[in-house]
């Protein structure tokens, strides 16, 4: 039994993150939770490292430590959440505990498994390299899939611009909805015209059909890039007290 | 013995197990999604940790990036909702969201 030096690295990384996953579940301190999590991120970096996979190294710690826990950390911070309730010991609890030991047995049994078929065909020597992983997700076997999780991205973006608006309520998105229908106004009457006289050159296509909007037009000529998209008339009066014509 | 060998195959279902005993004990939104976290990266472990050395390390790191994508999709989406949860009821436990309760 011979310890090289990347396997005591492993061990000490090892033993650092399940200490490290420890203090995320058991800490009550939301942002130290999260703290403790950068630490397993971390750790499992270089655990990548030592399996030799630089670049997922990298990327591990570019997108989970950097990207996803400044998420996390942001809401913590948002919420004011830090000082969490204590954790209910009852039945949810013991479940969970067994839960977790029946699968941390399944989990060695695989592990003991896979760990002789690891040493069977490890035999090639093969290790990670960013040529190989760049031509298998942009030109080879997961094109595909790899446009598929830009959509992925790109609708959970959407979905999340939608669901953190302020006005999270029923009548909220209707209001959305209905704010958000094409709309030409906006773009027609935005544009820096400020050689209008007396409002008909700004987007009197824009104001053609809103009633409301006659008592902007005094306004419109004082400044160029008014806010015309607003068809209250009373944000774009308060919103301009050098006008004076209100 | 070899670090590499089956103590990293126990390292990543120990972090597993205790990401699904995260996932079941807290009551903190935020923390739940801590735990999913915890338990990805234990798959992404044992993905990288079981083509270590084979032909197939190109593929694994492919797999990993598309989990990585996945959990970043999934944090910002659960973080979101967390957020529309607390502004309705003022709480971020998990027990705030029992309204489709029948």
């Amino acid at each position: 039994m011979d310890l090289t030096l990347p396997d005591l690295l492993g061990y000490v990384l090892g033993a650092v993150a399940l200490l490290a996953g420890l203090g995320v579940v058991t800490r009550r301190d939301a942002v130290v939770a999260a703290m403790n999590l950068v630490l397993a991120f971390f750790c499992l970096s270089g655990i990548y490292l030592l399996l030799g996979f630089p670049f997922l190294a990298t990327l591990q710690i570019l997108v989970y430590a950097g990207a996803i826990m400044v998420l996390f950390l942001f809401v913590i911070m948002l919420l004011g959440v830090t000082k969490l309730a204590r954790t209910t010991i009852g039945v949810p609890t013991g479940l969970g505990a067994v839960i977790a030991l029946a699968v941390a047995a399944e989990g060695g049994v695989l592990a003991t498994h896979l760990a002789a078929k690891n040493a069977a065909g490890a035999g090639s020597g093969m290790t990670e390299s960013v040529e190989g992983v760049a031509s298998l997700l942009f030109r080879d076997a997961f094109v595909l899939p790899f446009e598929i999780a830009g959509v992925l991205l790109l609708a959970a973006m959407v979905g999340v611009v939608v669901l953190a608006r302020r006005d999270l309520t029923v009548r909220g998105l209707a209001e959305f909805a209905r704010e958000h229908a094409f709309d030409p106004k906006p773009l027609v009457s935005s544009r820096p015209d400020a050689a209008a006289p007396d409002g008909l050159g700004t987007g009197s296509l824009a104001h053609a059909d809103a009633p409301a909007n006659g008592t902007t037009k005094g306004a419109a000529n004082e400044s160029a890039g008014h806010l015309s998209s607003s068809s209250q008339g009373t944000l774009a009066a308060t919103a301009q007290p050098t006008a004076g014509v209100h | 013995m070899s670090f590499f060998g089956a103590p990293v195959f126990f390292l990543a279902a120990a972090l597993f197990a205790l990401g699904i005993y995260g996932f079941m004990t807290r009551r903190n939104l935020i923390v739940v999604l801590m735990s999913i976290e915890l338990m990805l990266n234990a798959a992404n472990l044992t993905f990288l940790a079981a083509a270590r050395g084979t032909a197939q390390a190109n593929e694994a790191s492919s797999y990993a990036v598309f989990v990585i994508l996945v959990a970043a999709a999934e944090v910002a989406v659960g973080l979101a909702l967390v957020l529309a949860v607390f502004r309705l009821k003022r709480d971020s436990d998990i027990d705030a969201a029992r309204d489709l309760r029948g």
